[in-house]
């Protein structure tokens, strides 16, 4: 037996009771030596007596302590959920942000197409600032032109929708971001003065371009504050806009009053308000009734320029727009390089069907009254408009 | 028979401390007279201020309570959890107070008797300069020498609370001891 064993040994017999001279008894004194330090060791430790009452007290602060901790506890669960809260929240967050990544490379068509258009949505409704949310809706518009670029590489036959800058060729060609749009014959010198225009195109992709089926004004929705700047400039919420002798003001344009604007996209940074609503500072509740132009981010909110139409200015009720007819000399006669005065033709030039088409105006009712109503009714309007443009002889009656 | 015993124990054990996870005041009260008393004696032998050795204990318990309540299922052995801990709590509080033994050794020897012989009064020197020659060993061998001489641990609950083979616990002891004896034989205790 080695000397590890022999004391091991000797270790287990004296903790089982044994007498210390019993269990040394013939041992190497080496190992006698180390069993009597644990004999020593043990007999020391019989020194540290604990006196009763340092235990009992000790007892009753512990388990008062436990109290506390119960107490505690419902916080104690909050943080225990924490990490798991924390690992959910990662998890939604990751697979939200792959599902966005994964649908930006979408195209309509594809399953993802709607989560991305949702995105989107969400973007632009946590968006408050007009300036932020117009600068959104151009980012998205380029996005749809985007899109159609791509299935018109991959050769697919979609109607397809998208809004941007419409760009005149050398030979006239029209095109937006380099999309080529085709023309049905019957609209043959119709769009040549609509160049530079922001416009909204619904259309069927072609081997060619896109075959067009209405093309119409972008419309932009804008508020905020009115401010002037020294040279006369308007902006609205920071953007910048013009008017022109057509623009429709209800209420007093005055700088730092609150307004609501409907205008079309004119240069890279500017607009022409068609309409400005002002809001009733005192109250701050709009003055005339809201008009009823919806923030034109889906194309068929817009109002229609052809499909058989001209392009017009969008009156009040937004939806109407100026019947196209073969011998509409009106539309013939506009300057043709002039994007206002093309958007928003001469009130003695341009027929307003809307106005007059006003079915069931009580006697009372003011020409500004029909207007407002139209403005509550557009859906109503839209089908009399709708019914309006396509009967030329109707548009004639109003004109006359 | 002693098998079927502490088969009978751990059992027990387990479910106090199902229990007193549960917060449940007697399971808590029975852990604490289980023990109090152990936990006690191992602090006192290794520390000899009853201050210090009632701060240390109450920090155990308090670790003890702390981690029922926010670190679930981490006690699995109650025993070995409480004796590890105030393995650690007593390595902490030498690491803060560590001084070279510099204080007379006379201050830390207890009151004797004036009946006391001389031969008695050199045995409780001796054990005094034993309990400080251990704050000098590895962490180990004082917690080896504490669990089994001064607790009266065995080989497999000693082994159980230090995480070590009963081989490497056998092994740990015998060196630790072997250690103590080279330092009294230096110090001339065990030639006389």
């Amino acid at each position: 037996m080695n000397k590890e064993a022999l004391f091991n040994h000797a270790v287990q017999r004296l903790s089982s009771g044994e007498p210390f001279s019993e269990v040394t008894k013939n041992l190497p004194e080496e190992i006698k030596e180390m069993v009597m330090i644990v004999a020593e060791i043990q007999q020391a430790s019989e020194q540290s007596s604990l006196i009763p009452q340092t235990q009992t007290a000790h007892k009753q602060k512990f388990l008062s302590k436990a109290v506390e901790h119960k107490a505690a506890s419902p916080f104690s669960i909050f943080l225990n959920l924490v990490p798991r809260l924390a690992i959910l929240f990662l998890v939604l967050g990751i697979s939200l942000t792959l599902t966005g990544l994964v649908s930006a490379q979408s195209v309509p068509g594809d399953v993802l197409y709607g989560v991305k258009r949702t995105f989107e949505q969400v973007q632009l409704n946590l968006t408050n600032a007009s300036s932020g949310k117009v600068q959104l809706e151009e980012v998205f518009d380029a996005r749809r032109v985007r899109e159609v670029q791509k299935m018109f590489e991959s050769q697919r036959r979609d109607e397809v929708q998208f809004a941007g800058w419409l760009d005149m060729s050398v030979k006239g060609r029209l095109s937006i971001e380099g999309l080529p749009l085709i023309f049905p014959a019957d609209f043959a010198g119709q769009v040549d003065h609509l160049g530079n225009a922001y416009v909204e195109v619904t259309g069927q992709l072609q081997p060619d371009g896109v075959l067009v089926k209405s093309l119409q004004l972008r419309l932009f929705n804008l508020s905020g504050v009115l401010t002037q700047s020294e040279d006369n400039q308007w902006f609205i919420d920071g953007v910048p806009f013009e008017q022109s002798p057509e623009t429709r003001i209800v209420g007093v344009l005055k700088a730092g009053q609150q307004a609501d604007m409907t205008a079309v996209h004119i240069m890279d940074e500017r607009f022409l308000a068609l309409v400005i609503v002002i809001r009733d500072q005192a109250e701050g509740n709009i003055t005339n009734p809201p008009l009823s132009f919806s923030p034109s981010t889906t194309p068929s909110d817009s109002p229609s320029l052809l499909e058989n139409t001209l392009p017009v200015v969008p009156t009040l009720t937004r939806r109407v727009t100026t019947p196209l007819t073969t011998n509409n000399q009106n539309v013939e006669n506009e300057p043709t390089n002039s994007l206002i005065n093309t958007a928003v033709p001469s009130k003695t030039n341009t027929p307003q069907p809307a106005l007059t088409e006003t079915e069931e105006p009580e006697e009372s009712h003011t020409e500004e009254a029909q207007e407002t109503e139209e403005m509550e009714h557009p859906a109503t309007k839209t089908d009399e408009a709708d019914n309006t443009k396509h009967t030329p002889e109707t548009t004639r009656t109003n004109q006359g | 028979m002693t098998q079927d015993k502490k088969q009978e124990s751990l059992i027990s054990e387990k479910r106090l401390l199902t229990l007193a996870k549960k917060n449940q005041q007697e399971a808590l009260s029975q852990i604490h007279d289980r023990y109090y008393p152990q936990i006690w004696r191992y602090v006192c032998f290794r520390l000899q201020d009853t201050h210090s050795c009632e701060d240390i204990v109450s920090e155990v318990f308090y670790r003890f309570l702390k981690t029922l309540k926010t670190k679930k299922h981490t006690i699995k052995n109650l025993q070995a959890w409480l004796f590890g801990t105030t393995h650690h709590v007593v390595m902490d509080h030498w690491r803060k107070k560590y001084r070279k033994p510099e204080t007379d050794l006379n201050q830390d020897l207890p009151i004797t008797n004036e009946e006391s012989t001389e031969q008695e009064t050199e045995k409780t020197i001796r054990l005094e300069n034993v309990k400080l020659l251990m704050k000098d060993l590895s962490e180990d061998y004082q917690q080896v020498l504490t669990l089994r001489f001064v607790n009266g641990f065995s080989l497999e609950e000693t082994a159980k609370t230090m995480h070590k083979s009963v081989g490497a616990v056998k092994v740990l002891q015998y060196r630790a001891v072997q250690s103590l004896r080279k330092e009294l034989g230096q110090q001339g205790w065990l030639n006389e």
